[in-house]
């Protein structure tokens, strides 16, 4: 019965990818829980950042030469440059794809603007490789360990010195962000030069300058730009971690059917040929 | 003075305090500054230096890598480069740190980067002083 012996084959294989499945699911969700408190963890620093920066802003004149600091100029976006972060391994179901697809589209619309990648991530760096488009700088294999600030630092600092020596007009930030365990969104956000947000100017301080306004944006405009490096990149890893471990729970639940159905195939031909020999045990007897 | 302050301290990875307290000593860029309730708005860089906060009666102290510090009249916001709390300081690395940075610069050698030396050594001093300080309260 070459038939029986190749099933049993088959729902062996099949179980043995179920554990791995399974397996690589319960590493994400461990490692997803540790992200998600990184994500966690990182948001008051950047929410107080917001906020002084605001509050800083809205009672400054609007001829301050403050408002002249080079990391908020904006020129006419020529040349654009998008730091992509993707993943660094695959089996995490759309998750590399939709930021791909997302700058694939912005590529394809934008043909007249000269756009250059600047990729984190292996995923994305070997898409738009294959596909010939200039990537300016590469981070690879950050994400197999926790991302640290000094990563983001260093990142932050290579897009800050593009960005001053005018080598792009406009720097934006494509990656992941982490909504919950089944959900991660595509976030899109210009990160240079950066918007001022618009402040109530009823709420303004007077406030009593230890240095000079200008002094504190130099400290504060490059971490704020950090923080946001940062963010994309713990959000982005949270995100990896949930959707490998949705797509991971998918793949064991769906071995767990072809099992069932291969399981149940096997016993069929099982008992046909049981049958079939009772049939030719009970016939030969007959016939005596 | 009634009234409490809140202080908040917080690194890019993580916040260190979000609490009410009634005294806040931090290393502004110009010198030691003392914060108590009702203080007026101030902005301020911090340098390389011990933060330390009361309440009560009892002190907390920490190391900071340098920052910016805003004074509200009830709130106090750090948002530091690195920050280490006093407790959790390694004396034996960070005394080692010290006194091979003070050997290299008596030696005054012409490779030896001072700024980035003395920056080393001031990060080395504020962690121990910020261990010294927590175990004296």
């Amino acid at each position: 019965m070459p038939n029986l012996i190749d099933l049993r084959r088959r729902i062996r294989s099949v179980k043995n990818t179920q554990q791995i499945t399974s397996a690589m699911k319960m590493v994400s969700a461990a490692k997803l829980r540790r992200a998600q408190d990184r994500v966690i963890a990182a948001r008051p620093y950047a929410s107080l950042m917001r906020d002084m920066l605001g509050s800083i802003l809205v009672q400054l004149p609007e001829d301050s030469s403050v408002f002249e600091h080079e990391l908020l100029q904006r020129r006419e976006e020529k040349r654009i440059a998008i730091l992509l972060i993707s993943a660094d391994k695959g089996l995490c179901g759309a998750f590399n794809s939709n930021v791909v697809r997302f700058a694939t589209r912005f590529l394809s619309e934008n043909p007249d603007k000269e756009i250059t990648l600047q990729c984190v991530g292996r995923r994305g760096r070997d898409f738009f490789h294959r596909k010939r488009v200039s990537i300016t700088r590469e981070w690879v294999n950050l994400f197999a360990r926790p991302i640290e600030f000094s990563q983001a630092k260093q990142i932050a600092a290579d897009l800050m010195q593009s960005f001053r020596e005018n080598e792009t007009d406009v720097i934006y930030l494509l990656h992941n962000e982490f909504k919950s365990a089944l959900a991660q969104t595509v976030v899109f956000r210009r990160l240079l030069p950066i918007q001022p947000a618009e402040g109530d100017k009823s709420a303004a301080v007077d406030y009593i300058y230890e240095q000079p306004p200008e002094t504190l944006f130099e400290t504060l405009l490059p971490r704020y730009i950090e923080i946001n490096v940062y963010q994309g990149m713990i959000e982005s890893a949270a995100a990896e971690h949930a959707a490998r471990m949705t797509a991971m729970d998918a793949a064991t639940r769906n071995a767990g059917e072809v099992i069932d159905k291969l399981t149940l195939h096997l016993n069929r031909v099982r008992q046909a040929s049981i049958t079939k020999e009772l049939i030719e045990v009970v016939s030969g007897a007959e016939a005596l | 003075m009634a009234g409490k302050l809140n202080l908040e301290v917080a690194v890019p990875e993580r916040q260190l305090v979000n609490e009410e307290v009634d005294e806040v000593q931090a290393p502004a860029a110009t010198g030691y500054l003392g914060v108590l309730p009702g203080h007026a708005p101030l902005l301020s860089e911090l340098q390389v230096g011990v933060l330390s906060f009361r309440v009560g009666d009892k002190i907390r102290a920490m190391a900071l890598d340098g920052g910016v510090m805003e004074v509200l009249p009830a709130q106090v916001r750090v948002l530091a480069d690195e920050a280490q709390w006093g407790e959790e300081v390694d004396i034996d690395k960070e005394s080692r740190t010290r006194d091979e940075v003070q050997e290299r610069l008596r030696e005054r050698t012409e490779s030896v980067d001072f700024d980035r030396e003395r920056l080393v050594l001031a990060r080395a001093q504020a962690r121990l002083e910020a261990h010294a300080r927590a175990r004296a309260s």
